[in-house]
């Protein structure tokens, strides 16, 4: 009685939070919408900022939900009791992620001209095509599962992960097609955006599902906590590509023939060792690998770790290949060297929506889209 | 130029002088140069040269930009790179005027969504502001850092609700009502020319250099060529082997910036802004 008291109490708190979280990311967003990019802290020299950044975690956390959805199409026994969540977490990330780019836009109104002029070189309308394909798919999933219909989702759980890699591999390409900006990887970066996909998305079913059981403060099941530590130790070996693939990645950019300045300064900032490096990959990885805190509260920790530390992670990506001007005088003019940009409120409000929002929709879909539910394996 | 002509022909049609035998001829007599005698820019390969031993580093192209397109402030088309190299007592000032490079194999048309930013005639990179979405991937795309999103709707002047002498003079916002918004600084009407609907410099969208297509069409010379006090922006057709910048590109070793990026840009530079000289040495240890 006591116990389910202090629940609710959490439950409460944790509401109140999502919704100032929410109303100020509507603010946000009106605000945006009724006076465009200019109160942002976008410029010309840095024309991405923290919104994009987040709407390349929404997008990859969305997309990395490939794990459970392979995870429970090839049959893996225990994938069953975390899928539907999984696809759900899935939807409402993509949903959330698709605001955050139309509120990136400078002319929304005008985004019916990606459908009706498309330009078929470009790897931002592939993206867009793939993004509508994978919701749409997803959905379709998640009615199936919902309708406990397991045999075609499965099915449609072969088919979604394709549309994910495609979805997020393109976003990928965005950044690599910059041939002007090495600090986007090139032609290695669809590949390394799938990794990323992967690695917060499985991060973000192990951080809700413990999550709740935390907060409920019930104990987890045998099946549960079993399908939780093949999650962890799958994270793990994503995690250490991860390792390996940042360690080359700064270790060629300080390699002379490179034009070194977005990689110097990503190095050069305390947060990027000590929240990206640090909190978001080793201390998870040592986390996951070790047999005792590879527990229902040390998978918590760990991938709530990973989460923040991928989010920064996707500030340092996005921005850091931007700061670097790209002719020579414009340092001279506007900024310092290299270019400057800090996060405006308005755009803090517009990722909070987004975060509110995906927090208060998988409330919601707890209470009556019974996430729990254990759909049976035909 | 048009009474010369004697025919009871317009201006307009008489600058389209290209379809007329011979008036290509007299134009260029008159202009100094072939590319005012073309009307019409399609099939071409339209290219600057910037001579920048004759260049002053003055900054009239870019004020001349800034007059002919109403460009804002902390927004420049046309720029320049400006800076000093070297130790006292041997340092040395360089200046390079710059614009868009309107690159054959531009990155900002390759991943343009909608296809707003595209080749048009002449092999101008342009931007249809109808199309934009305001993505920005072009500004991240350009190797060159020229293409510049408008954040601004109508300068904040116009909003102003004070006359400039009392009982005297209309404010502001007056003059904005009576224009139905069509106000300066914003609007160009020359913009609507070449591409209508454009007049006004939307908010929301992108925009850069356009070769100053507007007058392409009527037959002059994009503004930074025409204001450049000393003649060091040459303007025509690469297709054309006859044209001057074929001829000076023949004289001088060009280059062009960030070459290596295989973007094709098509405004070439020749010659130093600082015209060195040093006494002849077998060199020293």
């Amino acid at each position: 009685m006591i116990e389910k008291k202090s629940s609710n109490r959490i439950l409460y708190g944790w509401m109140v939070i999502v919704i100032v979280g929410l109303l100020i990311g509507i603010w946000g967003a009106v605000y945006t919408l009724i006076r465009g990019l200019g109160p942002w802290g976008v410029t010309d020299q840095i024309p991405w900022g923290i919104v994009t950044a987040a709407y390349v975690f929404f997008v990859a956390a969305s997309a990395g939900c490939i794990t459970v959805s392979l995870g429970h199409a090839l049959g893996i026994k225990g994938f069953e009791l975390i899928i539907k969540r999984a696809v759900f977490l899935a939807i409402i990330t993509l949903f959330a992620g698709g605001i955050l780019i139309v509120l990136h836009l400078g002319s929304p109104i005008q985004a019916y001209y990606l459908l009706i002029s498309p330009n078929v070189g470009s790897p931002l309308g592939w993206m867009v095509i793939f993004y509508t394909l994978y919701l749409v798919l997803l959905v379709i999933d998640f009615s199936l599962l919902h309708k406990n219909d397991v045999k075609k989702a499965r099915v449609i759980g072969i088919i979604a992960p394709l549309a994910a890699i495609g979805v997020h591999s393109t976003l990928g390409a965005v950044f690599g097609f910059a041939v002007a900006r090495p600090f986007y990887g090139g032609a290695f970066a669809p590949v390394y955006f799938v990794l990323i996909a992967i690695i917060i998305g499985t991060a973000l079913v192990l951080f809700v599902t413990t999550l709740q059981f935390s907060v409920s403060k019930s104990e987890m099941s045998t099946e549960f906590r079993r399908v939780t530590a093949t999650l962890a130790k799958f994270l793990a070996l994503a995690l250490g590509v991860a390792v390996l693939f940042t360690f080359w990645r700064d270790v060629t950019g300080l390699h002379s023939t490179v034009d070194s300045t977005a990689y110097q300064h990503s190095l050069s900032l305390w947060w990027y060792w000590a929240i990206v490096i640090l909190l978001g990959l080793i201390i998870p990885l040592f986390l996951f690998l070790n047999r005792r805190t590879r527990t229902p509260n040390g998978i918590l920790v760990g991938s709530f770790l990973v989460l923040i530390g991928m989010f920064a992670a996707r500030m340092d990506y996005t921005i850091g290949g931007l700061i670097e001007p790209m002719l020579e005088d414009l340092k001279h003019l506007e900024h310092g060297s290299p270019a400057q940009y800090s996060a405006s409120f308005a755009e803090i409000a517009v990722v909070m929506l987004a975060v509110s929002l995906t927090a208060l929709l998988y409330m919601w879909g707890t209470k009556k889209l019974a996430l729990k539910e254990v759909p049976h394996h035909s | 130029m048009s009474k010369s002509n004697g025919n009871e022909i317009s201006r307009r049609d008489f600058l389209k002088g290209g379809v007329l035998g011979g008036t290509a001829g007299i134009m260029s007599a008159v202009t100094g140069g072939p590319a005012k005698a073309q009307s019409s820019i399609s099939g071409k390969k339209l290219a600057m040269v910037i001579d920048l031993r004759r260049c002053v580093g003055c900054g009239a192209c870019m004020i001349a930009c800034k007059n002919e397109n109403n460009v804002q402030e902390n927004v420049a088309w046309a720029s320049r790179i400006s800076r000093t190299v070297g130790r006292f007592p041997y340092p040395k000032y360089e200046y390079m005027p710059t614009l868009c490079n309107h690159c054959e194999k531009a990155p900002c048309v390759k991943g343009c969504p909608t296809g707003a930013m595209h080749k048009a005639d002449g092999d101008i990179t342009m931007h249809s502001p109808g199309k934009c979405i305001g993505c920005r991937y072009c500004i991240t795309n350009c190797p060159y850092g020229v293409i510049h999103f408008n954040e601004e709707g109508k300068h904040r002047f116009w909003s102003n609700d004070k006359p400039l002498i009392e009982n005297g003079t209309a404010s502001a916002r007056e003059v904005t009502q009576k224009a139905r918004g069509r106000v300066l600084p914003y609007y160009n009407p020359a913009r609507e020319l070449s591409n209508p609907g454009t007049g006004i410099r939307r908010k929301g969208i992108v925009e850069k250099c356009t070769f100053c297509d507007h007058r392409l069409i009527k037959g002059e010379l994009p503004y930074c060529v025409e204001a450049c006090p000393t003649d060091a922006r040459i303007f025509g057709d690469l297709n054309d082997p006859n044209s001057e910048v074929n001829q000076i590109l023949s004289k001088f070793n060009s280059r062009r910036l960030k070459e290596d990026l295989g973007t094709e840009p098509k405004v070439f530079y020749v010659r130093e802004f600082n015209q060195g000289s040093y006494e002849k040495t077998k060199g020293m240890v």
